[in-house]
């Protein structure tokens, strides 16, 4: 999933929204507190999805996702238009400069945080100490403006053509998908995420496949890929872009993340519903499988046995069995954007 | 790899009147247990195994469970069911809609346990079953298995043994039945029964004139010995005496049931299906053998009548022939009977080589129990005078038809079970009065008919036997406290139960509605009644046979 998340702007309640978000994040990359930041993006994303200008922080408080903190600091931000907290974050410069580092994909918060230690705080910092960076890391600098710039739509469909050819090629048996926002039906991606199973390929087989090798290999020639950052046998974390258009006066087209990932065919309807998301319609549809008594994650659905161990793995042929299977009513893709 | 043994269902979330949870007990797979109604939210079955187990395997047949669960556990240890076989999936959620596919079977061998509790034995499972995707169908489970290891490991060796089918008789197991039986005559009239039985024990130990018969002498053998020693004092040895002194051996012996005619190998004659190959499962099940020609193994012929090809070949090699009584009396009674008793002709001297011939042939089998006692008994047999030299009225043994041979049986079973209970001191004494009361009639009336000793006991014991002239067919399924309650009923007032539909049958129990069945049953015998189970309640409320038109079933 893409470091960056499209704004949600032009909402009655954005402001709010952006600020919470912006706690939200430095919890995460700063205070390393994987909770607070779930938090704080909850409310956040309630906010942004609340159709009316929210008034008063006891108002916001009878929405799902603020309690009392958060709703003092809605006040705060009505009443003086900033909160003194995020005032506090926004100055403290190694705050700032994790948050800007982990940016960089490849540097989360930890390898952030000791960079800062290191006197490493900016974007020319960092290319100065490209030997303090891993492979992974140091092409995030080079490309680091292009990984920030977001992929338009019909970006999208052209690079997830290529993409399928290219995988066909190979071996027509294969099913991919692109997830992530793009099937949702964003406008804008932040980056390519291909899903891809083989009917041979499931999560019995004992032969580890090399079609992700082959894959790349046949991207890598075509001039798809440009750069690997990681690459497994399930799993391929790299760079494409599209072909460089003849026409020399065009700007040559932009840099992309794209991932692969193999999936065991038998788990594959899984990780398609864990990779489209979002993350909060995956957490709303997980809580609602265990009222059922099944316990969903991106590889099986199980049901709950009577002293709460996990049964075996249901069988699945589509999406649509998942939400049937716990009652939930069925939502295309693009209805999935909680 | 041996079957465990399932002893009884502990507990049950809900059962359907119709498939009740004991169904996955026996060994028929077509019987299957069902929750009560549609959309419960689990059905949930406590099985006991017979005894604590490893278990290697476990077969499952679905009756329309979405998912089957089984755990483990122990019935001393209060610590909760572990899972043994995880909740796995036997139809799909299309499946579970369409009602389709609902009889699936899966096999978890080894591999598909456990492993933390695999090893380990247990005597309680727990089966967990949930239909989430379909809530207008009841579901439950058509059967279950468990297997022990293959090894002829210590354990698995007892397995072995348990794992034998119970004894059956169509649907009643023989070994609970004449407990149920002897517990509807106590609630009858309990203490008038018990202050007979005390009498009674006074009124016989004076007639023996030993006094020996104390409520605490309660042991088979010395009940045996005092028989015994009263019949070598008695100057005139009686047959019908002699008869009376097996049948309480009978009372009290604890021969296996399934080794009862061990050692006999017999073979049949001029019987047709269905009564031949019932005949041969009675052998087989008391531990004879059979075979189809007669060879120098076989040791007894059972021959409808005299004078069958079969029947002279065996005469000429001077086997021992017999009439089928001899094997459903020993059936009936759980005791093998004197062949000689059952022989065609009448010849004395005849039944006296029966009876050595006999000795010769179980002299050199060797039972499970002690059979000390028996041996003892053979040897005093042996020195006295042949039954059947007092005439040929004789021949018809006195305990041929005896109306209270369960309660003989019940003697026996009580004894193995609960030895020194005191349900067992007063069905002893019962029991002793019983033979006194028709040795006292036998004595005085060597030539008494079969229903004046009828009534002679009857009077005794009070006993209404208002069910005689009935037979009873029992007709689709029962809730098991029911099915219990109406055999019971039926053989206490001395109905009889015919597992098939047949001529002799004379009122058919059913829960059903009327169908096709019916009116062909109908058609054929004319006087068939079709009774709901009620009436056997009513019947056995009034003591008397009711009106069986409130509780007919019409078409």
């Amino acid at each position: 999933m893409s470091k960056r998340k499209a704004p949600e702007s032009g909402k009655p309640n954005s402001d709010i929204a952006e600020i919470l978000m912006e706690l939200a994040t430095y919890e995460r990359n700063v205070a390393r507190n994987i909770h607070k930041h779930n938090v704080y993006k909850k409310a956040a994303n309630v906010l942004a999805k609340h159709p009316e200008r929210i008034k008063s922080g006891a108002e916001a408080r009878k929405l799902d996702g603020v309690g009392d903190k958060i709703a003092k600091k809605i006040d705060e931000i009505l009443s003086t238009g900033q909160l003194q907290k995020l005032e506090k974050i926004r100055a403290d410069d190694s705050s700032q400069a994790i948050n800007f580092l982990t940016q960089v994909t490849g540097i989360g918060p930890a390898a952030a945080k000791k960079l800062v230690d290191e006197g490493i705080t900016t974007l020319e910092d960092l290319k100065n100490n490209m030997d303090k960076l891993n492979h992974h890391q140091q092409i995030g600098v080079k490309h680091f403006h292009e990984f920030n710039e977001r992929i338009p739509r019909p970006e999208m469909l052209q690079l997830q053509e290529i993409a399928f050819r290219l995988i066909a090629e190979v071996d027509k048996a294969f099913i991919p998908t692109v997830c992530g926002s793009f099937r949702r039906g964003a406008l804008s991606s932040g980056d390519i995420d291909i899903l891809l199973c083989h009917p041979g390929h499931t999560s019995d087989s004992k032969s580890k496949p090399k079609f992700i090798k082959e894959i790349v290999n046949k991207m890598e020639t075509g001039g798809f890929v440009t750069d690997t950052l990681s690459i497994g046998e399930t799993k391929f974390m790299g760079v494409c872009r599209l072909p460089i258009s003849d026409n020399k006066d065009e700007k040559p087209p932009l840099h992309r993340r794209i991932d692969i990932r193999l999936i065991p065919h038998d788990q594959y309807y899984f990780g398609t519903l864990y990779f489209t998301g979002s993350d909060m319609f995956n957490k709303n549809m997980r809580t609602h499988a265990l009222e059922k008594g099944f316990t969903l994650n991106e590889y099986s659905i199980r049901p709950v046995g009577a002293t709460g161990i996990p049964g075996e793995p249901v069988p699945v042929t589509c999406e649509e069995d998942i939400f049937t299977m716990i009652d939930y009513p069925y939502k295309k893709p693009e209805e999935r954007s909680v | 790899m041996p079957e465990i043994k399932l002893k009884h269902v502990c507990s049950v979330s809900s059962e359907d009147p119709n498939h009740p949870a004991d169904n996955l007990l026996g060994q028929e797979t077509y019987r299957k247990w069902q929750c009560d109604s549609a959309g419960e939210k689990q059905a949930v079955v406590v099985i006991e195994f017979d005894k604590a187990s490893v278990i290697h395997s476990v077969d499952i047949g679905n009756n329309g469970s979405a998912f089957i669960e089984v755990l483990v556990g122990n019935s001393l240890s209060s610590s909760d069911y572990e899972v043994l076989v995880m909740a796995s999936s036997f139809m799909s959620p299309v499946e579970s809609k369409s009602w389709t596919n609902i009889n699936r079977v899966r096999m978890f061998g080894k591999d598909k346990l456990s492993k933390a509790v695999c090893d380990q034995k247990w005597d309680r499972v727990k089966l967990v079953c949930t239909q989430p995707f379909n809530k207008n169908e009841k579901y439950g489970i058509s059967f279950v298995k468990f297997l022990s290891p293959p090894t002829a490991s210590k354990d698995g060796g007892g397995v072995t043994e348990e794992a034998t089918p119970p004894k059956k008789i169509g649907i009643f197991d023989l070994k609970s039945e004449p407990k149920a039986g002897g517990t509807l005559l106590f609630k009858k009239e309990p203490t008038s029964m018990a202050a007979k039985a005390r009498q009674a024990s006074i009124e016989l130990s004076k007639d023996r004139g030993t006094g020996s018969s104390e409520p605490s002498d309660k042991s088979p053998s010395a009940d045996r010995k005092r028989v015994s020693s009263k019949a070598d004092k008695d100057p005139v040895p009686l047959p019908s005496k002699k008869a009376k002194a097996s049948d309480d051996q009978a009372a009290s012996d604890p021969i296996l049931f399934e080794e009862i005619m061990k050692g006999v190998v017999f073979s049949l004659s001029g019987f047709q299906n269905p009564l031949r190959g019932n005949l041969r499962e009675k052998g087989l099940e008391m531990g004879a053998e059979y075979e189809p020609d007669w060879g120098q193994r076989c040791t007894h012929l059972i021959s409808a009548f005299s004078g069958t090809p079969k029947f002279n070949t065996v005469k000429s090699k001077g086997g021992l022939i017999v009439k089928k009584e001899w094997l459903t009396d020993s059936y009936d009674k759980k005791k093998r009977q004197p062949a000689s008793k059952y022989r065609f002709s009448t010849d004395p001297s005849e039944g006296k080589q029966y009876d050595k011939k006999e000795r010769d042939i179980f002299s050199k089998v060797s039972y499970t129990r002690e059979r000390k006692e028996e041996e003892t008994k053979e040897k005093e047999v042996a020195t006295k005078p042949p039954p059947s030299n007092t005439g040929g009225s004789t021949q018809t043994p006195p305990t041929e038809e005896d109306p209270y041979g369960g309660s003989t049986d019940e003697g026996s079973d009580m004894e193995m079970n609960q030895p020194g209970s005191e349900d067992y001191d007063t069905e002893d004494e019962i029991q002793r009065v019983v033979n006194s009361e028709r040795k006292g009639n036998e004595t005085q009336t060597d030539k008494s008919t079969e229903s004046s000793k009828k009534k002679n006991s009857a009077s005794l014991l009070n006993l209404a036997d208002f069910f005689s002239d009935c037979v009873f067919l029992l007709y689709g399924d029962f809730s098991s406290s029911d099915m219990r309650l109406l055999t019971r009923y039926i053989r206490a007032y001395n109905g009889t139960i015919e597992n098939y539909m047949s001529d002799k049958v004379t009122h058919v129990i059913t829960q059903s509605e009327w169908d096709e069945n019916f009116d062909q049953a109908k058609s054929e015998n004319s006087s068939l009644v079709f009774v709901g189970p009620d009436w056997i309640f009513a019947c056995h409320k009034e003591q008397a046979i009711v009106s069986c038109e409130q509780f007919a079933i019409h078409s």
